[in-house]
């Protein structure tokens, strides 16, 4: 999967695990704040979900906080992750 | 481009509410005078902490006023700022501080009988995390030291308002292992603790102060409050059940610890689990309603 259908796959996907139905995936450019005031205001129960949704969806585990804040600054960083690191 | 998505209706007001600052009464000299006491024993450090207690009765009013709150509510009738109440809440307060510094200082003389351990154990033994959820009530932090013994990792999330000299004195007459609280805060703090509960270990936390995140309205005490909800979603995204706990003090120097029937997030709502908790807190703080330490407005 290139990074492009990835995104649109992720978009798709964050938008369902954490039931944001008032939220359509042309809302969130690849580099839109996921946290924080300026982008989708996500809370940390949705980083859980987050976290849960990329491990079953994708296989990949991410564990550590420190790592998290970087991983999960926008879609598209998070689509790097997953491309580096899918097994 | 802002969403805000996650705007939970009532949140500025719950937050508003969230009020205490995690400081300690009394200050540098205050807490230094006790500990030098309790190096002579426990009873000199009673003795003057009869009189500390008065003082904060009756000249430190603003410091009682959550806790004379929390008395008229479970007494059902109004109770004095200056009473024999508040004061025995004041005192209890400040011997079960007495008593968790010289349990922590190494001291045999403090017991604890934990029969958290018949319901913790078997979880861990099955392979799983579990989530510990405790009040600020009694001997909470004695309790939360034993969750040490099970030789799994503890994760305890929390905040640190403590004026620096104190966690520095604190901390210099500390003898025993602690659990090193995890400060970070920020939206991505649960990753770890999820991470800690899938490695089969323990995330420890209070359940009864709302701190900010999702919340859910519960009763307490015939009255709504604001319960987080933290837990509850982190226990039902790592599948594993919800302990809660409640350790008071009882006979001199004997502490209790006990847990309630586990909860299992993932056939309950967190709004559910929170309500659970809440009633649980509610009877058990009835019947040892001076070991309540919650000193701010918990309903206002």
């Amino acid at each position: 999967m290139d990074k492009e259908t990835l995104t649109a796959d992720l978009k798709r996907k964050i938008i369902s695990a954490l039931n944001l139905p008032e939220v359509s995936p042309s809302d969130i450019a690849d580099d839109t704040e996921l946290f924080g005031e300026s982008g989708l205001g996500l809370d940390s129960v949705d980083a859980l979900e987050l976290v849960v949704m990329v491990e079953r969806e994708y296989g990949v585990v991410i564990s550590e906080s420190s790592d998290a804040k970087k991983i999960f600054a926008s879609v598209g960083t998070l689509a790097d992750y997953l491309i580096s690191n899918r097994k | 481009m802002h969403f805000r998505a996650r705007r939970q209706d009532g949140l500025e007001e719950a937050l508003d509410k969230a009020r205490w600052t995690g400081k300690s009464y009394g200050g540098y000299w205050g807490n230094w005078c006790f500990l030098q006491l309790l190096k002579l024993g426990a009873l000199p450090a009673y003795g003057l902490l009869l009189f500390v207690a008065a003082y904060f009765v009756v000249f430190r009013r603003k410091a009682c006023e959550g806790g004379v709150k929390f008395l008229s509510k479970v007494e059902g009738r109004k109770i004095g700022a200056i009473s024999l109440e508040t004061y025995r809440l004041a005192f209890s307060f400040g011997v079960c501080l007495l008593d968790r510094a010289m349990a922590f200082s190494g001291s045999k003389k403090i017991k604890i009988d934990d029969e958290c351990e018949k319901t913790i154990k078997p979880i861990l033994e099955s392979g799983r995390g579990a989530v510990v959820v405790t009040a600020h009530v009694g001997g909470w932090e004695m309790a939360g030291a034993e969750l040490l013994k099970y030789g799994r990792r503890v994760f305890m999330p929390g905040t640190d308002g403590e004026d620096p000299r104190i966690r520095k004195l604190s901390e210099s007459a500390r003898k025993t292992k602690k659990i090193s609280v995890n400060v970070s805060g920020g939206a991505l703090s649960n990753i770890e603790a999820y991470s800690v509960l899938k490695g089969g270990g323990i995330v420890a936390m209070h359940a009864d102060r709302y701190a900010g995140g999702r919340f859910a309205r519960v009763k307490f005490l015939g009255e709504e409050v604001a319960a987080p909800t933290a837990a509850y979603w982190l226990a039902k995204a790592a599948g594993v059940p919800v302990v809660q706990t409640v350790c008071f003090r009882g006979k001199l120097f004997h502490y209790s610890a006990r847990a309630f029937p586990p909860m299992d997030a993932n056939l309950k709502t967190p709004n559910e689990c929170a309500s659970e908790f809440m009633s649980n807190l509610e009877s058990a703080i009835k019947a040892h309603k001076y070991q309540w330490f919650n000193f701010y407005d918990f309903w206002k």
